[in-house]
Protein backbone atom coordinates (compact mmCIF):
# COMPACT_ATOMS: atom_id res chain seq x y z
CA UNK A 1 0.00 0.00 0.00
CA UNK A 2 1.30 3.45 -0.65
CA UNK A 3 1.87 5.97 1.84
CA UNK A 4 0.99 9.61 0.84
CA UNK A 5 3.66 11.62 2.45
CA UNK A 6 2.92 14.79 1.15
CA UNK A 7 -0.21 16.77 -0.80
CA UNK A 8 -0.46 20.35 -1.84
CA UNK A 9 -3.35 21.40 -4.04
CA UNK A 10 -2.90 23.84 -6.66
CA UNK A 11 -4.46 27.38 -5.18
CA UNK A 12 -4.60 30.75 -6.16
CA UNK A 13 -1.65 31.59 -4.63
CA UNK A 14 0.42 28.27 -6.46
CA UNK A 15 1.75 27.44 -9.40
CA UNK A 16 2.61 23.94 -8.67
CA UNK A 17 0.89 21.24 -7.53
CA UNK A 18 3.01 18.07 -6.15
CA UNK A 19 2.18 15.23 -4.12
CA UNK A 20 4.45 12.26 -2.85
CA UNK A 21 4.17 8.63 -2.44
CA UNK A 22 6.24 6.15 -1.71
CA UNK A 23 5.93 2.49 -1.57
CA UNK A 24 8.74 -0.41 -1.77
CA UNK A 25 11.55 1.90 -1.48
CA UNK A 26 10.53 4.01 -4.78
CA UNK A 27 9.18 7.78 -3.96
CA UNK A 28 6.81 8.81 -6.69
CA UNK A 29 6.77 12.88 -7.10
CA UNK A 30 3.85 13.87 -9.01
CA UNK A 31 4.36 17.34 -10.40
CA UNK A 32 1.93 20.23 -12.04
CA UNK A 33 2.13 23.59 -13.24
CA UNK A 34 5.47 25.49 -13.09
CA UNK A 35 8.30 24.99 -11.16
CA UNK A 36 10.16 28.02 -10.65
CA UNK A 37 11.83 30.24 -8.46
CA UNK A 38 8.92 31.09 -6.54
CA UNK A 39 7.46 27.54 -6.51
CA UNK A 40 10.75 25.24 -5.76
CA UNK A 41 11.63 25.74 -1.81
CA UNK A 42 8.38 23.98 -1.13
CA UNK A 43 9.12 21.11 -3.48
CA UNK A 44 12.99 21.23 -2.30
CA UNK A 45 11.67 20.93 1.59
CA UNK A 46 9.90 18.03 0.54
CA UNK A 47 12.12 16.25 -0.35
CA UNK A 48 14.59 17.14 1.47
CA UNK A 49 12.34 15.27 4.07
CA UNK A 50 11.77 12.48 2.36
CA UNK A 51 14.55 11.31 -0.20
CA UNK A 52 15.90 8.89 2.38
CA UNK A 53 18.71 6.36 2.41
CA UNK A 54 15.96 3.50 2.35
CA UNK A 55 15.23 5.21 -1.05
CA UNK A 56 16.57 4.13 -4.40
CA UNK A 57 13.99 4.83 -6.71
CA UNK A 58 12.68 8.26 -7.51
CA UNK A 59 9.87 8.97 -10.00
CA UNK A 60 8.92 12.14 -11.05
CA UNK A 61 5.80 12.28 -12.84
CA UNK A 62 5.98 15.32 -15.44
CA UNK A 63 3.70 15.04 -18.08
CA UNK A 64 1.49 17.75 -16.23
CA UNK A 65 4.42 20.07 -15.84
CA UNK A 66 4.16 23.14 -17.92
CA UNK A 67 7.48 24.98 -16.95
CA UNK A 68 10.96 24.36 -15.20
CA UNK A 69 13.50 27.04 -14.68
CA UNK A 70 17.46 26.29 -13.56
CA UNK A 71 16.08 26.85 -10.28
CA UNK A 72 13.93 24.02 -10.49
CA UNK A 73 16.18 22.26 -12.28
CA UNK A 74 18.42 22.18 -9.43
CA UNK A 75 15.74 21.06 -7.18
CA UNK A 76 15.48 17.61 -9.31
CA UNK A 77 18.88 17.84 -9.47
CA UNK A 78 19.72 17.67 -5.72
CA UNK A 79 17.50 14.32 -5.83
CA UNK A 80 20.06 13.22 -7.81
CA UNK A 81 23.17 14.09 -5.61
CA UNK A 82 20.95 12.61 -2.49
CA UNK A 83 20.54 9.06 -3.43
CA UNK A 84 23.02 6.59 -3.89
CA UNK A 85 25.22 6.39 -7.10
CA UNK A 86 23.38 2.90 -8.15
CA UNK A 87 19.70 4.40 -7.73
CA UNK A 88 17.93 5.52 -10.40
CA UNK A 89 15.92 9.05 -10.82
CA UNK A 90 13.53 8.66 -13.59
CA UNK A 91 11.90 11.50 -15.42
CA UNK A 92 8.67 10.69 -16.84
CA UNK A 93 6.74 12.64 -19.91
CA UNK A 94 8.95 15.36 -19.40
CA UNK A 95 7.41 18.09 -22.25
CA UNK A 96 9.74 18.84 -24.94
CA UNK A 97 10.29 22.25 -24.05
CA UNK A 98 11.42 20.84 -20.23
CA UNK A 99 13.18 18.17 -22.17
CA UNK A 100 15.29 20.96 -24.34
CA UNK A 101 16.53 22.89 -21.08
CA UNK A 102 17.75 19.77 -19.23
CA UNK A 103 19.91 18.90 -22.63
CA UNK A 104 20.87 22.73 -22.86
CA UNK A 105 22.34 22.30 -19.34
CA UNK A 106 24.09 19.17 -20.30
CA UNK A 107 21.99 17.56 -17.15
CA UNK A 108 19.83 15.33 -19.20
CA UNK A 109 22.40 11.93 -18.91
CA UNK A 110 22.06 12.36 -15.30
CA UNK A 111 18.77 11.41 -15.54
CA UNK A 112 16.91 7.74 -16.82
CA UNK A 113 14.30 9.99 -19.14
CA UNK A 114 11.08 8.40 -20.33
CA UNK A 115 8.01 9.16 -22.38
CA UNK A 116 5.23 7.82 -20.42
CA UNK A 117 4.53 5.68 -17.11
CA UNK A 118 4.16 2.78 -19.26
CA UNK A 119 6.89 3.25 -20.74
CA UNK A 120 9.05 3.20 -17.62
CA UNK A 121 6.86 0.29 -16.24
CA UNK B 1 10.15 49.85 -33.55
CA UNK B 2 6.96 49.54 -32.20
CA UNK B 3 5.20 50.73 -28.78
CA UNK B 4 7.99 51.39 -26.43
CA UNK B 5 6.63 50.90 -22.76
CA UNK B 6 9.00 49.81 -19.58
CA UNK B 7 7.93 48.72 -15.96
CA UNK B 8 9.80 49.84 -13.16
CA UNK B 9 9.00 48.25 -9.78
CA UNK B 10 10.86 47.35 -6.87
CA UNK B 11 13.03 44.48 -6.77
CA UNK B 12 11.56 41.76 -4.81
CA UNK B 13 10.13 37.97 -4.98
CA UNK B 14 6.59 39.44 -5.00
CA UNK B 15 7.20 41.45 -8.41
CA UNK B 16 8.90 38.18 -10.31
CA UNK B 17 5.73 37.17 -12.12
CA UNK B 18 4.44 40.74 -13.08
CA UNK B 19 7.84 41.37 -14.07
CA UNK B 20 7.93 38.28 -16.45
CA UNK B 21 4.63 38.86 -17.54
CA UNK B 22 5.05 42.08 -18.62
CA UNK B 23 7.77 40.87 -21.42
CA UNK B 24 5.65 37.75 -22.32
CA UNK B 25 2.56 40.07 -22.43
CA UNK B 26 4.19 42.23 -25.09
CA UNK B 27 5.31 39.55 -26.93
CA UNK B 28 1.87 37.78 -27.37
CA UNK B 29 0.29 40.93 -28.61
CA UNK B 30 2.73 41.16 -31.70
CA UNK B 31 1.70 37.89 -32.94
CA UNK B 32 5.21 36.33 -32.28
CA UNK B 33 3.30 33.41 -30.13
CA UNK B 34 4.82 30.60 -30.32
CA UNK B 35 5.61 28.07 -26.57
CA UNK B 36 9.09 27.51 -27.34
CA UNK B 37 9.97 31.13 -27.98
CA UNK B 38 7.58 32.14 -24.76
CA UNK B 39 8.90 29.49 -22.98
CA UNK B 40 13.11 30.68 -23.52
CA UNK B 41 12.23 34.31 -22.33
CA UNK B 42 10.00 33.12 -19.47
CA UNK B 43 13.28 31.23 -17.98
CA UNK B 44 15.68 34.15 -19.52
CA UNK B 45 13.81 36.89 -17.66
CA UNK B 46 13.40 34.70 -14.60
CA UNK B 47 17.68 34.28 -14.25
CA UNK B 48 18.29 38.03 -14.58
CA UNK B 49 15.45 38.97 -12.26
CA UNK B 50 15.97 36.75 -9.68
CA UNK B 51 19.90 37.15 -9.91
CA UNK B 52 18.92 40.69 -9.30
CA UNK B 53 16.72 40.65 -6.65
CA UNK B 54 18.59 38.23 -4.75
CA UNK B 55 22.14 40.25 -5.19
CA UNK B 56 22.06 43.53 -6.75
CA UNK B 57 21.09 44.98 -3.42
CA UNK B 58 22.34 43.06 -0.75
CA UNK B 59 24.55 45.58 0.75
CA UNK B 60 21.93 48.08 0.59
CA UNK B 61 19.59 48.92 3.08
CA UNK B 62 17.19 49.55 1.60
CA UNK B 63 14.97 47.75 -1.31
CA UNK B 64 16.20 48.19 -4.88
CA UNK B 65 14.08 48.91 -8.37
CA UNK B 66 14.09 46.64 -11.43
CA UNK B 67 13.56 48.86 -14.91
CA UNK B 68 12.46 46.14 -17.76
CA UNK B 69 12.65 47.72 -21.21
CA UNK B 70 11.07 45.35 -23.74
CA UNK B 71 11.01 46.69 -27.25
CA UNK B 72 9.89 44.28 -30.32
CA UNK B 73 11.42 45.46 -33.72
CA UNK B 74 9.07 43.94 -36.57
CA UNK B 75 11.53 44.93 -39.36
CA UNK B 76 14.74 43.76 -37.75
CA UNK B 77 13.13 40.96 -36.78
CA UNK B 78 14.48 40.92 -32.93
CA UNK B 79 13.21 41.32 -29.49
CA UNK B 80 15.16 43.79 -27.15
CA UNK B 81 14.94 43.27 -23.30
CA UNK B 82 17.04 45.75 -21.31
CA UNK B 83 17.11 45.50 -17.47
CA UNK B 84 18.37 48.52 -15.95
CA UNK B 85 19.35 47.91 -11.74
CA UNK B 86 21.07 50.81 -8.98
CA UNK B 87 22.49 47.90 -7.42
CA UNK B 88 26.09 46.97 -6.94
CA UNK B 89 28.29 46.21 -10.50
CA UNK B 90 28.00 42.92 -11.90
CA UNK B 91 29.11 42.29 -15.39
CA UNK B 92 27.79 38.23 -16.73
CA UNK B 93 29.74 39.35 -19.62
CA UNK B 94 33.04 38.37 -16.91
CA UNK B 95 31.26 35.94 -15.32
CA UNK B 96 32.84 32.48 -16.00
CA UNK B 97 30.68 29.49 -17.98
CA UNK B 98 30.50 26.65 -15.80
CA UNK B 99 32.36 23.32 -16.31
CA UNK B 100 29.48 21.20 -17.00
CA UNK B 101 31.64 18.00 -16.57
CA UNK B 102 31.25 18.59 -12.81
CA UNK B 103 28.60 17.71 -10.68
CA UNK B 104 25.72 20.56 -10.06
CA UNK B 105 26.97 20.80 -6.75
CA UNK B 106 30.58 21.38 -7.68
CA UNK B 107 29.63 23.89 -9.91
CA UNK B 108 29.55 28.01 -8.85
CA UNK B 109 25.88 29.44 -8.12
CA UNK B 110 24.47 31.20 -10.42
CA UNK B 111 26.69 29.68 -13.40
CA UNK B 112 24.21 27.42 -14.94
CA UNK B 113 21.66 30.33 -15.22
CA UNK B 114 24.03 33.05 -16.98
CA UNK B 115 25.02 30.17 -18.79
CA UNK B 116 21.49 29.80 -20.39
CA UNK B 117 20.53 33.21 -20.64
CA UNK B 118 24.09 33.33 -23.16
CA UNK B 119 23.08 30.66 -24.58
CA UNK B 120 19.66 31.41 -25.60
CA UNK B 121 19.94 35.18 -26.54
CA UNK B 122 21.51 36.02 -29.57
CA UNK B 123 23.38 39.36 -28.67
CA UNK B 124 24.36 40.18 -24.90
CA UNK B 125 25.48 43.89 -23.96
CA UNK B 126 26.30 45.51 -20.36
CA UNK B 127 27.58 48.65 -19.62
CA UNK B 128 28.09 50.31 -16.16
CA UNK B 129 26.62 53.83 -16.16
CA UNK B 130 25.66 56.76 -13.75
CA UNK B 131 25.62 53.80 -10.67
CA UNK B 132 23.59 51.41 -12.72
CA UNK B 133 23.57 48.08 -14.31
CA UNK B 134 22.42 48.00 -17.77
CA UNK B 135 22.22 44.65 -19.60
CA UNK B 136 20.20 44.67 -23.11
CA UNK B 137 19.61 41.18 -24.68
CA UNK B 138 18.56 40.55 -28.16
CA UNK B 139 17.20 37.90 -29.32
CA UNK B 140 16.42 37.20 -32.93
CA UNK B 141 12.36 36.16 -33.96
CA UNK B 142 13.24 35.46 -37.49
CA UNK B 143 11.95 32.10 -37.25
CA UNK B 144 9.09 32.99 -34.97
CA UNK B 145 7.49 35.38 -37.48
CA UNK B 146 5.30 34.49 -40.97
Amino acid sequence: MSNILAERGLDMNSKLEFNLKEYNGVLEVFLAGDLDSSSSPKLLKELDYNVKESINRVIFLMDKLEYISIKGIRTIFFVKERVADSSDVVLVGAQNNILDILKLSELDDFFVIKESEEQYN
Amino acid sequence: MINVTSLKVPATMKNLDSMINYVLDKVKKFDLYDKKLLYKLRLVCEEVLVNIINYAYQDFDRVGYIEIICNIYNQDKKIILKFIDEGIAFNILEYEDPDLTLPLSERKAGGLGIYIIKTIMDNIEYYRKDGKNILILTKSIANFME
